[in-house]
């Protein structure tokens, strides 16, 4: 293992998969691994600007620093990191460049793609969903980078890595558009069944700052706006990393797209076991039925309710009803008649403080069996 | 896998992404192989998924179709049936609340309970 292995400064690529970098260490990095030519130009300039004497310190030290034997000084290190800039290759500025190029696309795309938030904006119809489309398009259309650390790379490129970082956002936003036109497409039949139906049922999805939610209605139709993801071509030096980067990228956003297809690759035909299920028992009459589902689609979760009682059984339920109401009255009759015939009405009004309360209480259950037949005859009309 | 199901599947969209890594002039072969190794991978990994959803479908409808013979046998049986079910489907789950069967027998009960309520009222205010 050579020492140059061991080396704390030794040579190491940028991490070009992290937005992130560290610039003081890649300064120490580039003044540990500098060629000759560069350190003596380094030399004498720290000469000039630190006298002799700090440089004959720096260069007694300078392998005990680089292979990370000694810890080195706070005021050495500030004194490298102020000279380095000026003495950087056209290696390392490439490497910078890249490093600039890459983490613009990377943060602009992170700072503009749709963000979910606390607060929700509320889309109710196919006609807001559009125009929050369209609202999100425009934005990406308006981005713009404002801020370069290094600002090395040149204006054609800034250019470039904004194309980039646009297509990948409109990639992005288009797989969001599809997976939610999917979706109602899908869901969209079903809400008109619920005319005939009567089945109560809501959409909701939820992308970045916005929360769909249709419920109960029918869905006219929308013609949606298409968008085309243009090829880029990439043309600069950082052709190789720049298409590299595209790729795993799009690569990424395509895997998490066919994720959200397998997800509700089955809604279509749960929707139909259900609805399949519930007229084979509506048909039967039989029974009363009551059914919940809940499927799950691309992006959103279709939600389903419906509570069938056939008209036979409502009449079961009114006669028990009124089997009910029938008993509590000839219990009142007979509770009276007894009282009369046995002359207790001295004692019934005695006991005042127990009688309000129990004939309030009698009074508002034959009430509420009264109620309830008034109900189930109205449901027997409905489920008619 | 029945053949909805493949034609569901269709929609997973592979390509668009491989012809735009092969068009990628830039890209060396290492990398492209790279690429659409784990892009396979990928694609056989959601296969999977697929699959097990569809057989959790699969077993959601088998239950649900015991629970629907048992209440559509009920009447046949002269028995009255109360029963919930809840199966989990390949896309989310669904809730099946079901009252009924044979109710021929209620009203001949209820009017027995009927004169045993007025036998004991009898008794006890007569």
């Amino acid at each position: 293992m050579s020492w140059y292995y061991k080396s704390y400064y030794s040579e190491k690529d940028i991490d070009f998969t992290s937005g992130y970098l560290n610039y003081d260490q890649f300064l120490l990095q580039e003044f540990f691994n500098c060629s000759d030519k560069t350190w003596l130009q380094i030399a004498r300039y720290y000469t000039d600007q630190h006298g002799s004497r700090s440089f004959g310190y720096l260069r007694r030290k300078f392998y005990e620093w680089k292979e990370g034997n000694y810890h080195i000084t706070d005021l050495m290190r500030s004194r490298i990191l102020d000279v380095m800039p000026r003495f950087l290759t056209d290696e390392a500025k490439d490497k910078l460049g890249l490093h600039e190029f890459l983490s613009s696309i990377k943060n602009t795309v992170k700072s503009n793609q749709l963000k979910s938030t606390y607060k929700k904006e509320a889309i109710t119809s196919f006609d807001d969903f559009v125009k929050a489309i369209k609202n999100e398009l425009d934005n990406i259309n308006n981005i713009e980078i404002r801020y370069l650390r290094f600002n090395i790379i040149s204006e054609s490129e800034k250019r470039e890595a904004l194309n980039i970082s646009k297509y990948i956002l409109k990639t992005k936003l288009q797989s969001v558009y599809n997976h939610v036109t999917k979706d109602i497409e899908l869901i969209s039949p079903y809400f008109k069944k619920n005319n005939l139906d009567r089945f109560k049922i809501n959409y909701k999805a939820e992308f970045g700052k916005y929360s769909i939610s249709l419920v109960d209605k029918e869905l006219n139709k929308v013609s949606f706006p298409s968008f085309k993801l243009n090829d880029i071509a990439s043309n600069n030096k950082y052709n190789h990393y720049a298409e590299k980067y595209l790729a795993y990228e799009l690569k990424e956003i395509l895997h998490k797209r066919n994720n959200q297809i397998v997800e509700g690759f089955l809604t279509d035909k749960d929707i139909n076991i259900f609805l399949a299920k519930y007229l084979e028992l509506k048909n039967s009459q039989d029974c009363e039925v009551k059914m919940n589902a809940e499927f799950k689609g691309e992006i959103g979760i279709l939600r389903m309710e419906v509570h069938y009682i056939p008209p036979k059984l409502l009449d079961l339920e009114i006669k028990k009803k009124k089997f009910s109401l029938g008993y509590k009255g000839l219990f009142g009759i007979l509770f009276l008649w007894w009282i009369g015939s046995n002359d207790y009405w001295d004692e019934l009004i005695a006991f005042w403080i127990i009688l309000i309360p129990a004939s309030i209480w009698y009074y508002s259950m034959i009430r509420e069996d009264l109620d309830e037949i008034n109900d189930l005859e109205k449901k027997k009309k409905y489920y008619a | 896998m029945p053949e909805g199901s493949n034609k569901q599947l269709a929609k997973l969209d592979n390509n668009q992404i491989l012809s735009l890594i092969e068009s990628m002039p830039n890209l060396d072969e290492g990398d492209k192989q790279q690429l659409q190794l784990q892009i396979m991978s990928d694609n056989l990994e959601l296969r999977k998924t697929a699959m097990d959803k569809l057989l959790k479908s699969q077993q959601a409808q088998a239950d649900i179709s015991d629970v629907m013979n048992q209440i559509l046998e009920a009447p046949k049986q002269g028995v009255y049936i109360n029963a919930k079910q809840t199966a989990e489907t390949g896309s989310g789950k669904v809730e099946i609340e079901v009252k009924g069967g044979d109710t021929k027998f209620i009203v001949p009960v209820l009017t027995i309970l009927a004169i045993v309520a007025l036998v004991v009222l009898f008794i006890v205010f007569g």
